[in-house]
């Protein structure tokens, strides 16, 4: 365990750590202005029809994914170049 | 939170932190973590038939990061897992068929939850032994390569050769340590590919000279059965299977494993949210945890040899049949 931190130590733990706050913080808002508004109108279609359901979670899991992806990898270059 | 659409009502910490944890998992193991998400989404009181749907859509948004992160690393098989997409989407069918039957014929949680808890405490039981033979016989080659190595150096004291720099040395023996990899059933895979039924495919970057395309096609079905009958892109055997069957490399089937369950745990997805199977907001949720976790996970890998790998793997499938146990004998839900 303690050579598992030392290896997490030396990659990266300051930028993961900034990562991580700033990571939160976008969750945080993301889950209250989006996420909230998003569950009835689900609701409503999920209940009118499987097929714009099933196409529109698959878009919405997708996008997230890339969003996501995206979003940490520009925050993990920012914070290397500052650190440089 | 109340979730509308599979009805049930679960703090969104603790899916963010399921998230999180499968991601680690995830990014590490290459698999999408339904061994644990799976029975999670369970005890807190999810039906089986949307914890199916809901995890495999779970799985698309993180793996899409993870594999993206194992494909920078170089550990993604292209080509194998482009060919392993077919068979699994046609096994994900029949797995959602036998969802289908059950619910309108028996009790879909009961039956589901007691094979999954057979198929985890099977694999973990399989992948620990071997592991086990595996990290033993490393050590019996170790003990023996340092016996002859003390005889040559005896040999040479008389005129030593000009010694590398000892931070040389140890930053080139770790790196081949992690590349290394070996294992116990090493002659299984051998056996598996002198089955030459044509066409025969060959894939440099998995280090497989010639195989059947059948046998991949073999594989990836059962995968794809056990993904969509039991939820999760079914990394618990793919990855095992791509190790110990098709004699790929760990880092490399950790990657490529990946990089199927994106496609394969699209299809799955879509399939079962047609069948009102997916609660898509409880997975937006799992997700925001598991997108942070999948690059911790990948980041691990470059760490760590292939054996220590998977030997850690163990106790995971035995907490998620631990919680499925709790779930089914007790009745009570999280």
């Amino acid at each position: 365990m303690r050579g598992l931190l030392n290896k997490l130590k030396t990659a990266s733990s300051g930028s993961f750590l900034a990562e991580l706050t700033l990571y939160a913080l976008f969750v945080l808002a993301y889950f209250f202005l989006v996420l909230n508004f998003l569950d009835a109108r689900l609701k409503q279609i999920f209940d009118d029809s499987k097929i714009h359901y099933a196409i529109l979670s698959m878009a919405l899991i997708a996008v997230q994914g890339v969003f996501l992806e995206m979003l940490t990898g520009a925050l993990v270059r920012l914070l290397r170049r500052k650190a440089r | 939170m109340d979730f509308l659409v599979s009805g049930t009502h679960i703090h969104p910490l603790y899916l963010m932190g399921i998230g999180f944890v499968v991601g680690i998992l995830g990014g590490f193991f290459g698999v999408g973590g339904s061994f644990l998400a799976g029975p999670a989404l369970f005890a807190a009181g999810m039906p089986m038939n949307f914890v199916v749907g809901t995890d495999l859509a779970h799985i698309v948004g993180k793996s899409i990061v993870a594999a993206k992160r194992h494909r920078a690393l170089g550990n993604v098989d292209i080509k194998l897992g482009m060919i392993m997409v077919s068979g699994t989407i046609a096994g994900v069918e029949a797995g959602a068929q036998i969802i289908e039957y059950l619910k309108r014929r028996a009790d879909v949680d009961v039956v589901v939850a007691v094979g999954f808890i057979f198929v985890l405490v099977s694999i973990s039981m399989f992948i620990g032994w071997e592991s086990w033979q595996t990290l033993k016989l490393l050590g019996k080659r170790s003990t023996r390569k340092a016996i002859a190595a003390d005889a040559a150096r005896l040999k040479k004291d008389a005129s030593p050769a000009p010694r590398m720099p000892r931070y040389l040395k140890a930053g080139r023996g770790e790196t081949e340590q992690v590349k290394q990899d070996t294992s116990v059933l090493a002659h299984v895979p051998k056996q598996i590919h002198r089955f030459r039924l044509p066409p025969m495919i060959s894939f440099p970057v998995s280090g497989i000279e010639q195989i059947s395309l059948w046998t991949i096609l073999g594989v990836s079905f059962v995968g794809g059965v056990f993904s969509g009958f039991l939820g999760g892109g079914a990394g618990y055997i793919r990855m095992p299977a791509l190790v110990y069957l098709l004699g790929v490399p760990t880092h490399v089937a950790v990657g490529t494993d990946l990089f199927e369950i994106v496609i394969s745990a699209s299809y799955g997805t879509l399939t079962h949210a047609l069948k009102g199977n997916v609660d898509i907001m409880v997975a937006l949720v799992m997700h925001t945890g598991a997108a942070i976790g999948a690059q911790i996970g990948a980041m691990l890998t470059q760490f760590y040899h292939g054996t220590r790998i998977r030997l850690a793997f163990v106790p995971l499938p035995l907490l998620g049949a631990g919680l499925l146990i709790y779930s089914l004998v007790t009745g009570h839900h999280f």
